[in-house]
């Protein structure tokens, strides 16, 4: 007769895993490894377009702000030119 | 690379060799799923745990250091998902040790119905002590390595191991005609 802990040895033994598990378990694991590239690419992607984005946003923002720059010197100069005209002409007005 | 060097579970060769994710998972399938097996009673279960299992184990595939290390992470990533899947499904098998029909007739000690009955008994355990039982019937764990691996106190798990024996025991005995020792 065998021993009680015998038994449950040999009820407890190990059993074979299905047919095809191992193939199962490694196709599965590669495609979420697949998956897991498609996702780093794609935000890896949207990254560098969110970047470039910002980079484009501010090369605009910076153009515009030189152009406003531009017109503000422009005018400046027109002022001053007026300014100096006005003052030629009242010198010239004193001494004839 | 993706290979990790493992010892044989034979520790006087001390065999190294080169273990990828793919050998892992058909040298240990058996072992996991034999777990999942006897601790679910289903089989389709049980490979849905043992595929999660070593799922779990390819996002961790670069913390494995050993073959032993692979070996103890497996066993632990499986019992845990065992005794979680049944407390959160409320998956126990709810037959009390105590209702577990006897069989009706003395039963020869090779008979596939003593097998089936001892089954019954384990699947009648609460799930701390069922698992403690398995680890230690299917993978001949002492007690020590099953205290590690369900990070509990040594002493709860042999109680628990004797507490479970003499129970099954008395059962067993009791269904075998007071034959068994």
């Amino acid at each position: 007769m065998k021993d009680f802990e015998d038994q449950l040895r040999e009820a407890l033994a190990r059993k074979p895993a299905p047919d095809g598990f191992a193939g199962r378990v490694i196709a599965r694991s590669r495609r979420k490894s697949s998956w897991k590239t498609w996702a780093a690419g794609a935000v890896a992607a949207s990254l560098v377009a969110g970047v470039l984005t910002v980079k484009q946003v501010e090369a605009v923002k910076e153009r515009e702000q030189g152009q406003a720059a531009r017109a503000q010197l422009l005018r400046a100069f027109e002022i001053t030119r007026t300014k100096v005209k006005q003052i030629e002409g009242k010198v010239e007005t004193v001494n004839p | 690379m993706t290979g990790i060097a493992t010892l044989s579970q034979q520790p006087a060769r001390q065999e190294l060799r080169l273990l990828d994710f793919d050998s892992a998972v058909r040298d240990h399938q058996s072992m996991v799923f034999s777990l999942a097996y006897h601790f679910l009673r289903d089989s389709a279960l049980a490979e849905e745990l043992a595929q999660d299992v070593f799922l779990e184990l390819h996002l961790h595939w670069s913390d494995i250091r050993s073959g032993g290390h692979l070996l103890f992470w497996l066993r632990k990533v499986a019992s845990r998902r065992c005794i979680d899947q049944v407390r959160r499904r409320k998956f126990r098998v709810h037959t009390a040790l105590d209702r577990v029909p006897e069989p009706f007739a003395w039963m020869p000690e090779a008979d596939p119905l003593l097998k089936q009955y001892l089954e019954q008994l384990l699947a009648a355990l609460f799930e701390t002590p069922r698992m403690i039982l398995i680890l230690r019937f299917q993978e001949d764990l002492d007690p020590s390595e099953i205290a590690e691996l369900l990070e509990m106190p040594l002493s709860t798990v042999k109680s628990h191991l004797q507490r479970s024996l003499a129970l099954l025991r008395k059962k067993f005995t009791a269904a075998t005609g007071g034959e068994m020792p």
